[in-house]
């Protein structure tokens, strides 16, 4: 008991106060991040033109893609995040994502399959295909995991293997569609540049059926820190619960891989932000994970735009190099034994 | 989930109680009351059953025969409720206030930091509700758990091996908190330390998954614990309690 633990103390008293500082640093964000990209005619003036409805022609063109591209960062940061710090209480696990459970293998596979058989899929092809493929992807995970007794350690393992297997499924793609990779390259390694309104909107539905079930079971997923027993002396049923749960964050991470692709880093990096900044008692670290990977997600994309326009880097490649310093920073200073 | 001033008192009945781990009968045909109120202690050697038998009746896991708690199923008691395990194996990144905010689900609405520290305080821990339970030592972990389930109002208070790991202060302290305890709740614990049994008001010897004694701790022949312990026990006498002790 020294500084150290006063400053914890110090710090969870305040973790209202947190969120709502780093809610309103997305909220500064996201305005700022309408002028960052290639054309750089677009000012505060223009933001105040587009919501009064008088704003035409190429600024008007230019903000409403931003817009899109700027909502599907925070949407998919968000829910990735939520989604990973979900399958890390359930899964008891703190290396646990969002990928852990076959939804991203599956959907590449599924991806770069459409891109052999379409020559040239267009973009609603490609995000059914990457949701349903993810979607099944998480399907084979369960189905072998069911083996095992659904046990948190069978879901893992299955998680691993059954991503291996159509990993190595989707290299023997690769080398067969060698010369049409451009395109889908751009797809493998994630990014918001190329998501749709239309798709958008179907994620958002998904992602929020997602977080509501998350959300109306966040006080008993509380009770999992507490080991399986404990839970269930408590009246829960921790397989029914894990199963839930796994569900609800496989379809959100789903439809977020469907209109961005497997972005990287943010449904690992979002939750420890989150468990370092407010704790881990799962009600508390659930808003505070939205807010931390929406936040990291749109920083990625801004910076993206900020530093490879024309052009277009892997969203993925920002997030893990802002993610790894800003995780790293968080679990020194937060103390000793992590 | 609103009740009267009068809250009903709450006993633990098991009628034909047999359970099977792996197809092996760990628990055989325990019949038992326990309560309402007062400090029931469970004994036996290694591998009796002793912690099956707290699972059961904590909801924890499957049984044949009836056992009611609080005049119901083990599931459906679960808000009167309290279970603390043998070794806590709780998320070591999870801070104590974490442990215990999560730990009310069901039994109340909240718990605030103040009413946490308090519950800390009885057991002699002041300034840990922001330490991680991992960073605990093992007998550290075992009273934040004991503060865990106090905090829950429990009426029956669940405890597998409360004195394991603990130091001579605090398994004095244990004893003297459960009898207190045991005027408003029942209390149900496994223990080893035989020494203490004098302190209960009931003592259930279990052997191979059989009762081989349950009633008055005075009561114990020392012959019965020799033969089922396979040791040589002696007992003596100190301020009119009763302790028995093994002799190496």
């Amino acid at each position: 008991m020294g500084d150290a633990a006063l400053g914890e103390e110090h710090a969870a008293k305040h973790w209202t106060l947190k969120l709502a500082l780093i809610a309103i640093t997305l909220a500064i964000l996201s305005m700022a991040s309408t002028m960052v990209g290639t054309y750089k005619g677009i000012g505060p003036e223009d933001l105040v033109a587009l919501v009064k409805g008088d704003l035409e022609g190429v600024e008007a063109g230019v903000l409403k893609y931003r817009i899109v591209r700027i909502a599907a960062a925070i949407v998919v940061g968000a829910g990735l995040s939520a989604s990973g710090l979900a399958l890390q209480f359930v899964l008891r696990n703190p290396l646990a994502d969002p990928y852990l459970l076959g939804v991203s293998a599956g959907a590449a596979f599924g991806v770069l399959l459409s891109y052999l058989v379409a020559q040239s899929p267009n973009p609603l092809l490609v995000y059914m295909v990457a949701f349903i493929s993810g979607l099944g992807g998480f399907g084979a995970v369960l189905l072998v995991a069911l083996f095992m007794g659904l046990t948190a350690t069978g879901l893992i393992v299955a998680g691993v293997s059954v991503s291996y297997v159509m990993a190595g499924l989707s290299m023997i793609l690769i080398s067969r569609l060698i010369e049409r990779l451009p395109t889908a390259y751009s797809w493998l390694f994630g990014t918001v540049a190329y998501t749709g309104p239309r798709e958008l909107v179907y994620t958002l539905l998904v992602v929020a059926t997602g977080l509501a079930i998350i959300a109306v079971l966040s006080s008993q997923v509380n009770t999992l820190v507490l080991g399986e027993d404990v839970s269930k002396s408590m009246g829960t049923d921790p397989r029914v619960l894990r199963l839930t749960i796994a569900i609800a964050a496989s379809l959100t991470s789903s439809s977020l891989v469907a209109i961005a692709g497997p972005v990287g880093f943010l449904g690992l990096a979002g939750p420890w932000m989150a468990r370092l900044l407010v704790g881990s008692l799962f009600t508390r670290a659930l808003p505070a994970a939205i807010l931390t990977g929406g936040l990291l997600s749109l920083s990625s994309d801004t910076t993206v735009r900020l530093l490879a326009s024309p052009g277009e880097i892997p969203l993925t490649a920002v997030t893990a190099l802002y993610g790894g310093p800003i995780l790293f920073y968080l679990t020194v200073r937060s103390g000793r034994s992590l | 989930m609103m009740q009267g001033t009068t809250l009903p008192d709450c006993d633990i009945v098991l009628e034909k109680v047999s359970i099977y781990l792996g197809g092996e009968g760990v628990i055989r045909n325990v019949t038992v009351r326990m309560g309402p109120k007062g400090f029931h202690v469970i004994a036996g050697p290694n591998g009796a059953g002793k912690t099956t038998l707290i699972k059961a009746i904590a909801g924890v896991i499957e049984y044949n025969g009836l056992i009611e708690v609080c005049g119901t199923k083990p599931r459906l008691a679960s808000r009167h409720i309290a279970y603390s395990p043998a070794t806590p194996s709780y998320d070591p990144w999870a801070r104590v206030i974490d442990v215990m905010e999560a730990g009310v689900y069901r039994a109340r609405r909240s718990l605030d930091p103040g009413e946490a520290a308090n519950y800390l305080k009885r057991l002699g821990l002041e300034g840990y509700l922001y330490r991680r339970f991992g960073e605990l030592s093992s007998g550290e972990q075992k009273l934040v758990d004991i503060a865990r389930s106090l905090a829950r109002n429990p009426k029956v208070l669940l405890l597998d091996e409360p004195l394991a790991f603990l130091d001579l202060r605090n398994q004095a302290r244990i004893i003297r908190l459960l009898r207190e305890l045991s005027r408003i709740t029942t209390v149900v614990a496994t223990m080893h330390e035989l020494h203490f049994l004098d302190f209960s008001d009931q003592v259930i010897i279990l052997d191979k998954g059989s009762i081989a004694y349950a009633g008055n701790p005075r009561g114990v022949p020392l012959d019965l614990l020799a033969k089922i312990y396979k040791t040589r026990i002696s007992e003596t006498v100190i301020e009119g309690k009763r302790y028995i002790l093994p002799i190496p």
